[in-house]
């Protein structure tokens, strides 16, 4: 191959690279394989994931001294909310699994980064418990709107009835042990549930 | 507890049921902080503790009547009696309290029959509305549970009550973080059966 002819081929197979690469980066996404229930149900998944990623973020903070002093009651909160949170979703997973659907592993959330990012720029105990607080919160009410527009899954139905007053006592337990004060409302209300919309797989 | 629900049963439809039952135990959560709020180790005692006995009463106030209004719409009768399963063994231990420990310990107990009833309704219910309502509710009493869980054990360990600055947060012993999540999964067995609050 003469050199005119290797750079017209090397042109060649640029432009077909870079052609590739634009038509995968304008294909639209694959389809999601949630819908409906399930849906809501990976939903959940993903919110459990993000839990527990964000309690080991708060454990590990607190292990380097980024917070200050040693806080034992946070420690023993951090390791019992963490195992719960790893139960809650593996039953959620566990639902998605029976219906033939991928399980989700990871934190596809829209606002995961954002989350993670204000644990770890967190640098003292106040901070970082309101941030889980929040979590906390966001999932009782997730699962309380939720429950409302399950349509037939009852697994689904019982899991959101049970593990909502989990979370519910979690947000309870964080506000009054670490900042001395109860926060708790009459009705849990569902002002701040995440929507399906937030799901990015 | 004690006392078992009466056996007759109701020929109201099951949402009618779940709502007065639901409704009778609130009625019985009011009834016994109101007690509770009136004893004299309360009236002398933590006004940490007299704040959370008034804020429940407050709140069991609100969910008996969003259980009331909500049996109005199903085309029920309001229940605005204590639950009868409960209410005679309840009085006689209110009565006999002596102290802030055992009363956190029964007003646990209260707690924990209202919440487990409203998850098991929060499956039994036919409407979407009603599910979310009683598992509104479940959480709200769940909460309360949390809390009276932690004041118990913060009592019993000879422990100050939970302050507002890190350097308090840094004193809470251990089992403070632990006491007010016992459990991964809100149990059911002790749920009431549907028809013990009906309206006779």
């Amino acid at each position: 191959m003469s050199g005119q002819s290797r750079r017209a081929f090397a042109a060649g197979v640029t432009g077909l690279c870079v052609g590739l690469a634009l038509d995968a980066c304008s294909s639209p996404a694959p389809p999601s394989p949630y819908t409906g229930d399930l849906r809501t149900v990976a939903l959940a998944a993903a919110i459990e994931n993000q839990a527990v990623s964000a309690y080991q973020a708060v454990d590990a903070a607190l292990r380097a001294g980024k917070l200050g002093p040693a806080v034992p009651a946070l420690t023993a909160f951090i390791r019992g909310a963490m195992a719960h949170h790893v139960q809650h979703a593996a039953t959620w997973n566990a639902i998605l699994r029976t219906a033939h659907k991928p399980t989700i592993s990871g934190t596809p959330l829209s606002d995961n980064a954002q989350v993670m990012s204000t644990i770890s720029g967190a640098s003292d105990v106040a901070a970082v418990v309101s941030a889980v607080r929040r979590l906390e919160t966001q999932a009782a009410q997730t699962y309380t709107a939720a429950i409302e527009n399950l349509k037939g899954l009852g697994s689904a139905v019982t899991a959101a009835a049970t593990i909502a007053p989990v979370e519910a006592m979690h947000a309870a337990a964080l506000g009054y042990v670490f900042s001395g004060q109860s926060a708790v409302a009459d009705f849990l209300g569902t002002g701040g549930a995440v929507s399906t919309k937030a799901l990015t797989a | 507890m004690t006392g078992s629900p009466s056996a007759a049963a109701s020929e109201a439809p099951l949402d009618v049921q779940v709502l007065q039952t639901a409704a009778a135990l609130e009625n019985l959560a009011v009834a016994s902080y109101t007690s509770a709020a009136s004893m004299p180790f309360v009236v002398a005692g933590s006004a940490g503790l007299r704040a959370l006995i008034e804020r429940n009463k407050a709140h069991h106030t609100a969910h008996a009547q969003a259980f009331n209004q909500a049996v109005v719409k199903a085309g029920g009768a309001q229940q605005h009696a204590a639950d009868a399963r409960y209410a005679a063994s309840v009085r006689q231990r209110l009565a006999a309290m002596q102290d802030p420990s055992s009363l956190t310990g029964l007003l646990n107990e209260i707690e924990g029959i209202v919440a487990q009833t409203c998850t098991r309704y929060a499956s039994l219910a036919a409407g979407g509305s009603l599910r979310s309502l009683f598992v509104n509710v479940a959480s709200v009493e769940a909460q309360h549970s949390a809390e009276l869980l932690i004041v118990r054990t913060l009592l019993e360990g000879g422990h100050r009550e939970p302050g507002v600055s890190a350097a308090d947060a840094r004193a809470m012993p251990a089992a403070a973080g632990t006491a007010g999540i016992p459990q991964a999964v809100y149990p059911t067995a002790g749920a009431s059966a549907i028809n013990e609050g009906v309206v006779r």
